[in-house]
Order: C-alpha cells, then structure tokens, then sequence
C-alpha cells in the first residue's frame, strides 16, 4: 500500500497532465498531449517567422513531433505545414496570449515545462539533430 | 447645482463628440482612390506577400512575389491582376539558398535573389530563371564582421543602381543598451557589383538625438529611398528627412513632421520590461516608410498613429488596428498634403509605388472581410 502512495505521488509530481501551469490549461483546450516536445508557432505574430521557419517546422512535425500552429488565417498556417496530419493542432484564438504561451517567437514545449525560446530555425534543427 | 452639472456634462459632451467628428471627418482617403486590382492566389500562395518588388517594364507593369511555397518567384501582371509565371530559381548546390531574405528586379531579365545574413551566395537569374551568376564576395574571417543583417524588404528594401547593390542593415547589439547608441553603426551598406566588395555608407548612423538614450529598438529603424540623385534617409523617430546628395555627398535636413504628432516622443529613463516595450511601441507615433514616386515627383511619408494599449489584446492586432497616415510631398520635399487611413484595412508595411499609383493591400490580419485566395490592392492617386 505505502509502495502504491509512492507511486502515485511520484506519478502526480511528474505527470504531464498537472492543471497549475497555463501551458497544461492550453494543450488540453487545444487538444494536444505534452507527451511529445510540442512546437508552438504564430506566424501573425512574427511576420519573419513565416518565411524563416516554414521549413524546419515542417521537419519537426516529420519526426512525429507535435506543432500547433496560432493564425487567424487558416489557409496560411495550412501552408506552413498539413493541418490534416495527425501530430499536427491549429488555434485560431487569443488563449495562446491570454495565458502567454507565447511571446512573438516561437517555443518548444515539455512535459516536464521547460521551455525553449525559438530566435533562429537552427534552434530546431539543432534539437532534431540531437533527438536522433 | 444642477444646472452647473448640466453645463459641465454639456461641455463635456460637446467636446468629445467635436474631437470624434473632426478626426472621422479626416478619413478621406476615398476621394484618392482610383481603382483597385484583385490577385487569385492558388493553393500554393499566402496573402502575407512579404517579399515583393515592382517593375516597370514599358508597357506593362509587375509585382514580383517571393513565394517560398513553390521555392520560386511569381510573377503578376498589375494591369489584369493574372499570375503570368512562376520563375524558379537554381536551388540545388553548389548554388543553394537557404533561406532567401529579398529579391531586387532590375528588369525582366535580371532578378537578384538574396540571401538571409550575407550577400555572399546571392544569384542573378533572367526570367526563365536561368543563373546569370553568383556572387562571391570576399568573407571576413571574424563570422559576426562577416554577417550582414540586411532587411530587403518594405520600406527597408534592397535596390540596385548604376553597378551597386544598396542594403539597410539591422545590428546585432542590443539595442536598448544607450552606449551602443552612437555614430558607429552604418545601416546602409553598398556592394559594388564590379569591384566586388562593400562600403558602408557614413551618413547611415544614429542620428544624433538618438545617441546615448534608451528606446524601444522598434522605434530605431531608419528608410532610405533614392531619387534620381540623393539619398533619403526617414528615422522611426525624426520629424525630419536627411538627404544627402550622392555625388558630393552635400547634406541637407527638411521638417516633415505629421500633422497627428501631439507630443515629442522622449527615450526611456531605464531599461524597459517587455510590456513597457509594447506600450512604448504600440502608443506612440512612427514615421514608419519613405517612398519616393518618380512619375509624379512625389514623395510619400508614412506614419502609423498611436494605438490604444491594453495587456490583454494581443500586440500584433493592436498594431494592426492603428490608424495609419500618409504624407505626401513635393519634388523639393514641402509637405502638400496629410491624408488619415483607417486601421485594420489595409497593410500599410507592404505599400508599394507604381505607374498608376499608391498601392496598399488589403492583407490586414484584422480585415474581417478578407478572403485568403484573394488579394485585393487599392490604388491611390494623390497628385489630384
């Protein structure tokens, strides 16, 4: 029975569905799971972002990452990588800054909520490299 | 008592409906509108339309779109609005470009395409999109002497006359650090074509107001168009427009200040929080692009107007509701006229200047009727 407290104690501690942190909130309104390093990317708040991050977003989400991308514009987050794709969330609202998800670049987030500001798509690239 | 509280509720009244009516009464831009032109954008096209570039090219005019959905250059006519072709450049190595920051058209047959960070690999191809050539500027060996931040776009394009290539730079210092507010930093780089290498630009730095002050880096950023023989610099925050004579390099100064301009904008007294940065960026007025209209010797002046800030709505739809203005002056820079756009309509980053006109998309993120497969551009006329 202690065996079992423990357990549940240490599952509690690290589980990735704890609701004190606002990116937790955010992924269950979104819809994605923290289990996976999740991408969160506005390209209307970054009009650079767009054009410099398009493609190391897209290999992101080829290596089964999440990535949610925040636009009011569906067809341009649509272009920036498939919406259909399974790992793949889009949000249309103002949670995202509401809860200050984000600033104007991007981040990675973790289970665990550390979180990696995005300056350069060599950020990305460079964790891609490193997870393999 | 009463009565005196009606008088003040009265004048309170009176005062504010005035204020509102006169500014509504400004928004007059319609009566310089002469036609507008649709663009059908395919499944491949954004309405973001953030690298473009206007040409000329006798009978017919183009805006040119770097469309990096396709790796490729769209090309568009400006009189039916139809997609003509799609050029696409060499994109494999040796000549890869990562990550394309502008392009520059100088006529159908020679279109610079320009890399992010360096001139170092930028390529010249025709309208097949066949390589002209490569360019290969020599490399300092210090990385960050060797990086040039150039912008290539808006109001901060890139442009080649007469064999050189000139550039806007960003630095890379931070810049709400007051000591790096100085005469050192050129933002205008050249690269001569021929010669093959880069001057940098001395009448390019801080000016002098800016120096040894903290302010928003937003509000640091400096325009430069070109006539026929000056240079035009317009600071974010200079009610005055610097020219400087290419040949003998003669300097001269012209007041062109926005008739919206209440207050002098002050620097900061310490280093700002990323929310006073917002509220400084979002509530104060910018002189924001210089243009210059060779058919009708004209200049225009754009400033974007103050916003109202709130930590609750998101900035970018703050500044994208901001009223925006246009000055427009004459060949010797006397201010003619101030016309007062609405916010949350049109892209006034992305304006651009053609045979016909002002031309300002309709590519507002907070354009509640906009269509993401069309991009409507209103043509203005603002010599009549």
């Amino acid at each position: 029975m202690r065996v079992l407290g423990v357990f549940l104690l240490i599952n509690l501690f690290f589980s990735c569905e704890n609701t004190s942190f606002p990116i937790d909130i955010y992924s269950r309104t979104v819809g994605f799971s923290l289990d996976k390093p999740t991408l969160i990317i506005n390209p209307d708040n970054c009009s650079a972002c767009f054009n410099e991050f398009a493609s190391s977003v897209r290999k992101f989400q080829d290596k089964g990452f999440n990535v949610v991308i925040i636009s009011k514009e569906r067809k341009k987050a649509n272009l920036m990588v498939n919406l259909d794709s399974s790992n793949v969330y889009y949000d249309s609202g103002d949670l995202s800054f509401e809860l200050k998800i984000l600033h104007s670049l991007p981040r990675i987030y973790f289970c665990d909520h550390p979180v990696i500001e995005v300056v350069s798509p060599f950020i990305i690239e460079g964790y891609i490299n490193e997870s393999n | 008592m009463k009565i005196y509280l009606s008088v003040i509720l009265l004048a309170i009244y009176l005062l504010f409906s005035c204020s509102q009516n006169e500014k509504s009464s400004l928004y007059d831009y319609n009566q310089y509108k002469i036609d507008s032109i649709s663009f059908n954008l395919d499944d491949s096209t954004s309405n973001e339309f953030r690298l473009i570039e206007y040409l000329d090219s006798g009978d017919e005019d183009y805006l040119y779109h770097f469309n990096q959905f396709k790796s490729g250059i769209d090309k568009f006519s400006l009189s039916s609005g139809e997609l003509i072709k799609t050029i696409s450049y060499p994109n494999e190595e040796p000549h890869m470009i990562k990550l394309v920051q502008g392009i520059s058209v100088v006529n159908e047959d020679s279109i610079f395409v320009i890399p992010s960070l360096k001139v170092r690999g930028m390529i010249l191809i025709d309208d097949n999109g066949q390589l002209i050539h490569r360019y290969n500027p020599k490399e300092e060996i210090d990385f960050e002497k060797s990086i040039i931040n150039h912008i290539s776009f808006g109001a901060q394009k890139s442009e080649y006359r007469g064999g050189e290539l000139h550039l806007i730079r960003y630095p890379l210092f931070d810049m709400s650090n007051p000591s790096n507010i100085n005469d050192e930093f050129l933002f205008e780089v050249t690269y001569r074509v021929l010669e093959n290498d880069f001057i940098f630009i001395s009448e390019s730095g801080f000016p002098s107001f800016y120096h040894d002050q903290i302010w928003v880096s937003n509000h640091l950023q400096v325009s430069r168009v070109f006539n026929e023989k000056e240079r035009i610099y317009s600071w974010n925050l200079s009610d005055t427009l610097d020219i400087v004579n290419i040949k003998n390099g003669e300097k001269s100064r012209k007041v062109v200040k926005s008739i919206f301009k209440s207050n002098e904008i002050k620097p900061l007294a310490s280093i700002p929080t990323r929310e006073q940065k917002m509220e400084y960026t979002l509530t104060n007025l910018k002189y924001y692009g210089i243009y210059y209209d060779k058919y009708r010797q004209l200049y225009y002046r754009t400033v974007q107007l103050p916003g109202k800030y709130t930590n609750s709505i998101n900035p970018k739809d703050i500044d994208a509701v901001r009223d925006f203005s246009i000055i427009i002056l004459d060949k010797e820079f006397n201010v003619m006229k101030e016309v007062l756009f609405n916010g949350g309509i049109y892209n006034m980053y992305r304006v651009f200047v053609g045979k016909k006109g002002v031309y300002l998309p309709k590519n507002n993120h907070m354009f509640a009727s906009q269509d993401e497969d069309k991009l409507i551009f209103d043509i203005f006329e603002f010599a009549k």
